[in-house]
Parts: C-alpha cells; structure tokens; sequence
C-alpha cells in the first residue's frame, strides 16, 4: 500500500477546493484577535478552575467537619468507639468523593497520545464516574447510614429501627438521594460512555 | 485561596501565536463536525480550551499544526452534547435536503456538508488526507493502523464522491 491516496481524477476538484478555501484568512477577515482570545480563554480556562476548586471543597469540607464533630465528641459519649467509628466512616467518605473527582479531572491530560488513546481514557473515567452514581447505594449512602446508626448508638440513643419518625426520614431522604444519583448516572454518563464505546469500536473495526 | 495557572507568559504568547498562524484548523475542524451556529460556537469554545491547557505539555515532538489538528479532531470525535441530541441526531439533519445544503453551488459548501454525513472517524481520516496528511501520520494522529487507515479512508472517499454527486 502506498502512504498517500491514490490518484483520482474524479475526486481532483474537492482537494483543489478544498486547498483553496482559505479559512484562516476569512477568520482574520472576520475581526479576529488571538490577543483577545487569549484572554477570553485564559479567563474561561481560571474560572474553570475555580469551580474544580469549590467542587472539591464542597465535597471535602462538609465531611471534615462532621468527622471532627464526632471525633470531639466521642470522649464524652457513652460509647467512644462508635463515634470515632462513624467520624472516620464520614470523613472515608470525603476522602472518596475528593479522590474520585480528582481522577476523573485527570481526564483531560495525555494530549500527545492519539485521539483512540483519548477517547479510550475519557471512556475509563466516564465509566468510572457512571459506576460511582450507579454504586451510590454502597459506597454513600449505607456509610452514612452506618454512621447515623453509629453516632445514636455511641450516645446511648435507642437503635434506629426503634424510632419510625427518624427512621423514616432518613430513609426518605437516602432514597431520595439515590433515585437523583442513579438519575444523573444514567442521563449524563451512561449515554456518554456508549457513544465513547461505539466510536471506539468504531476506532478498532477492519483493524 | 488562589488557583494555581501553571500557564506562563510564555504559554500565552504561544497560544496567540499558535491561533495567528492556524485557526484555520479549528475552523475547518468544526466546520466539519457542526451544522449550526450554536454548536460551532461550543464547539469552537471546547477546543480553544482545550489547545490552551495542553500547551503546558506540548514539548515540540510535533508541528505545531499536527499538535492542533489532533486535539481538535479528539475533541471533535468524542463531542458529546448529552442525550437528546446526539450527533446521530445531528447526522440526520445533514442530507441531500438539509438547509444548509449549498444551493449556492459552492462546492466547498457542498464538500462540508458531504463530510457532516460521514461516521466522526471518517471525518477526521477524510479531513486529514485533504489537507495533506499521509496514511502514516494520520495513522499516528488517530492511533489506528496504517492499512486500517487506507481501508477507511478509500471507502470515505468513495461515499464522499457519491454524496457529492447526489447534492449536485
């Protein structure tokens, strides 16, 4: 095989036009300023980066304090144990969700590598986030559970069960929270990774 | 607290030169993969983006054109505007009777729209070839193999040619 297309008369006039469409001097024509660019994407590029930022600590933040809640209090429970338990389920927790963000960020780098190299990475963290909505049942919200059960436990408060209000609060809440999660999973990333799935297939098919 | 830029001036001077001399890739890339305005616009956003940020790890193995062409194909390739409207939705609106079809007789009109309908694969191999790329730089860009490329690519143009001669 040679490395260029054959020779084809027909197809002749659609390299020639294309050849001479001059696209980046229209662009220029048109007003453009990479000066101006640069600085609207350097902005867009800042702003996005705060906003990883906030992501991150409203995800982190909310559980170090709730573990450090517990874990001060733990001292004067009835039952320590159990309370520094439920701060450390909480802040695990944290951990997780922070570290998971930060994996799925991580997306974006590799620029060097083919577009099937990419493509194959984007689909490994969208499959990845998918799984975490798809898993929120195990990995949040029975943590959590186990912790609220463990802190009314550790306070010398009756067992969950044994109080219907609270119970059915918490598992009206929990419930809620899992039907939103596993909603986002499969809107937002299951589509995503099927589509990624196919083109890589795509990618891959005569190869 | 402040946002770390690992973007040094440099970087910027970089981009701007990189956006005077080859816009005309970005352009055409999402000239290729988009049929209205409003997804050009995002599209356009996402690889100016993109081109910025991976600046930073450009370390001069490549032009700096093959460096664009590929993050603007993978960014264009794996496009995703979220169900609804998936770019099989998209392809749909772009036949012999889309509105944007060119009957102005422009074939370059006529040669974006025929690429709109192809597979995002085939876009990427039949707009690389256009501009020059031989089957193993273009095997390189895409990480398929040299004789897949061929493969692909002469069937490409085959379909290329034929929706061409359908919109004439």
């Amino acid at each position: 095989m040679t490395d260029q297309p054959p020779a084809d008369e027909e197809f002749d006039p659609v390299v020639a036009a294309w050849a001479a469409q001059g696209v980046a001097g229209a662009a220029h024509a048109q007003g453009f300023d990479p000066d101006v660019l640069a600085d609207s994407v350097a902005r867009a590029h800042r702003k996005d980066q705060r906003r990883l930022l906030w992501l991150n600590v409203r995800e982190f933040v909310p559980s170090v304090v709730v573990a450090g809640l517990f874990a001060r209090r733990a001292p004067n429970t009835a039952r320590p144990p159990a309370m520094l338990s439920a701060a450390a389920l909480v802040f695990g927790v944290g951990v997780f969700l922070v570290v998971s963000s930060l994996r799925y960020q991580r997306a974006d780098r590799g620029w060097g590598t083919s577009i099937r190299e990419q493509v194959a990475r984007r689909l490994a963290q969208v499959e990845h986030r998918a799984k975490l909505y798809r898993n929120v049942g195990w990995w949040y919200l029975s943590p959590i559970a186990v912790a609220v059960a463990l802190v009314r436990y550790g306070r010398g408060e009756a067992a969950l069960l044994s109080n219907p209000v609270f119970f059915g609060i918490i598992a009206a809440m929990g419930s809620a929270l899992y039907v939103i999660n596993r909603r986002i999973g499969r809107t937002r990333y299951e589509s995503e990774a099927e589509h990624l799935r196919t083109l890589l297939a795509d990618f891959d098919a005569g190869s | 607290m402040a946002v770390r830029d690992r973007h040094r001036d440099s970087d910027r001077e970089i981009f701007v030169r990189w956006m005077a001399d080859h816009r005309g890739i970005i352009v055409k890339v999402v000239r290729s993969f988009t049929t209205n305005l409003a997804d050009a616009e995002d599209l356009t956003q996402e690889i100016d983006l993109a081109v910025w940020r991976s600046i930073p790890s450009f370390r001069g193995e490549s032009k700096p054109s093959t460096w664009i062409w590929r993050i603007a194909h993978n960014r264009a390739t794996s496009w995703w505007r979220g169900a609804g409207s998936s770019h099989a939705v998209l392809d749909d609106v772009v036949g012999p009777s889309a509105p944007d079809r060119a009957d102005d007789g422009l074939l370059i009109d006529r040669i974006y729209a025929a690429i709109r309908t192809l597979p995002p694969i085939d876009r990427t191999l039949v707009v690389l070839s256009l501009e020059g790329y031989r089957y193993g730089e273009i095997a390189e860009i895409t990480g398929m193999t040299v004789t897949n490329v061929g493969a692909r690519l002469s069937r490409a143009r085959s379909r290329l040619s034929e929706v061409l001669e359908e919109t004439r």
